[in-house]
């Protein structure tokens, strides 16, 4: 009886030795308030949820979900804009408005298929792939204003570089990074930080591939309203026909990174 | 006593040990599980509130002196392993098992009644711990490789070998 008990030890050695290769992962939870990764195929995940909408103008210009591109997984947002020569400009976006956090952060990866001539000429001819927006008065659906845009200009040398475009002072938002470049065929990652809570400092910083680009104080409307979007807002551009694809959305109580994961 | 490989390296935490000797003579087997009370610790800088049940079984070489019986143990440990994440958005509470070895030194005070006091000092070594995940974060890392405890408490001398029970804690 007592000489049996010596096979346990020697039992659980040996499960001790065969278990210890195998390290669990142990997943505690998640501090994403909402992501869009567009694995089903579909533009549901913006469609679903209240305010969230696809937003396309003029009609030939459309959103899609593809498998022709992917950050993660197997499908992305094909973001397909044809801009006028004249006002009003071409928007194909995927938006969401009301019903988020006073403070939170807002992120997408984009791939860029093609380069376009986008002078630094403001409103004549620009091209966005995010946007942000405020009301005026926070409790009156009219006041919906175009706040701050992440903007694509031409370098001097040529080269595709984000600005922040804010409306309110119709002029390019100073940079940390003076011209922060985004090439044509390569994903990156922007996010935002905007804090937006009434009666506390509201403050707006952007990053590029993870890197701080802008930090500034924000004034104009109503604090405790916003709207995002993501896509292909654009006027004037050649060719008259670009193509965002947009990938791994998410609004996050915590910074996601290009090293975040939104899902397992 | 627990810990972790990054953030805070320590939080003591106390609970209640029970062990078996079996059989008489220097050498016999053992088997023992304690349970210990939630405790906070971080990791990646995320919060965790953590509770540990380990169970092991091993072998234990005691040493007669005068006044004093001395014993180490060598064994292997499974240990259930739960741990939450109260400040996160979403909290999703997830449990694990951890396998490895466990060592321990220990002295018991004879004494002419059948209870006698005992102290032990032992350590857990898990050669593959759990690692620990949050969204968007990902991997916060992993959890200790080694858990160190203490323990007082009383032994009893049954016929059939020996039974200790005792509060457990970490320094």
């Amino acid at each position: 009886m007592i000489r049996c008990t010596w096979l346990v030890p020697i039992a659980l050695a040996v499960g001790a030795v065969a278990g210890a290769g195998c390290g669990q992962r142990m997943d505690v939870g998640s501090d994403l308030i909402w992501t869009a990764r567009f694995e089903s195929g579909a533009l549901d995940e913006w469609t679903r949820v209240a305010g969230g909408s696809v937003v396309t103008s003029p009609s030939s210009s459309e959103v899609v979900a593809s498998p022709e591109r992917a950050h993660g997984g197997a499908f992305s947002a094909k973001v397909t804009m044809m801009t006028p020569a004249s006002p009003p400009a071409a928007l194909s976006v995927l938006s969401r408005e009301g019903d988020l956090p006073d403070e939170a952060y807002y992120s997408a990866w984009f791939y860029l298929v093609q380069d376009a001539s986008v002078t630094d000429a403001r409103l004549l001819r620009y091209w966005a792939v995010m946007r942000f927006r405020g009301r005026s008065d926070v409790s009156n659906p009219d006041t919906v204003f175009d706040f701050l845009d992440v903007a694509l200009r031409k370098s001097p040398s040529g080269g595709l570089i984000v600005r922040l475009f804010a409306y309110d002072q119709f002029a390019d938002a100073p940079m940390v990074i003076p011209d922060p470049p985004v090439l044509v065929g390569r994903w990156f990652h922007v996010e935002a930080l905007y804090k937006n809570a009434p009666g506390a400092a509201r403050h707006f910083v952007l990053w590029l591939d993870g890197s701080l680009v802008v930090d500034i104080p924000v004034t104009a409307g109503d604090p405790g309203w916003v709207g995002w979007s993501v896509g292909n807002m654009g006027l004037d551009l050649v060719p008259t026909t670009v193509t965002v694809f947009v990938d791994d959305c998410a609004i996050s109580r915590v910074r996601v990174g290009p090293n975040g994961h939104l899902s397992w | 006593m627990v810990g972790h490989d990054s953030g805070p390296a320590w939080s003591p935490a106390w609970g209640g040990m029970a062990r078996a000797a079996l059989g008489r003579g220097l050498l016999r087997s053992v088997l023992g599980v304690a349970i210990f009370l939630p405790t906070d610790t971080a990791l990646g800088g995320v919060r965790l509130r953590e509770w540990r049940l380990p169970v092991d079984a091993g072998v234990r070489v005691t040493v007669v002196q005068r006044s004093v019986v001395w014993y180490g143990e060598v064994g292997v440990v499974a240990a259930l392993l739960n741990e939450r994440a109260p400040d996160l958005l979403e909290s999703t509470p997830s449990t694990a098992l951890e396998v490895g070895g466990r060592v321990s030194l220990g002295m018991r005070w004879p004494s002419g009644a059948d209870l006698a006091p005992f102290l032990a000092l032992s350590v857990d070594i898990i050669p593959q711990p759990p690692s620990v995940g949050a969204l968007p974060i990902g991997v916060l890392g992993r959890t200790s490789h080694v858990w160190p405890g203490a323990c007082v408490g009383l032994s009893w001398g049954a016929p059939w070998g020996t039974l200790s029970g005792t509060p457990r804690g970490g320094p």
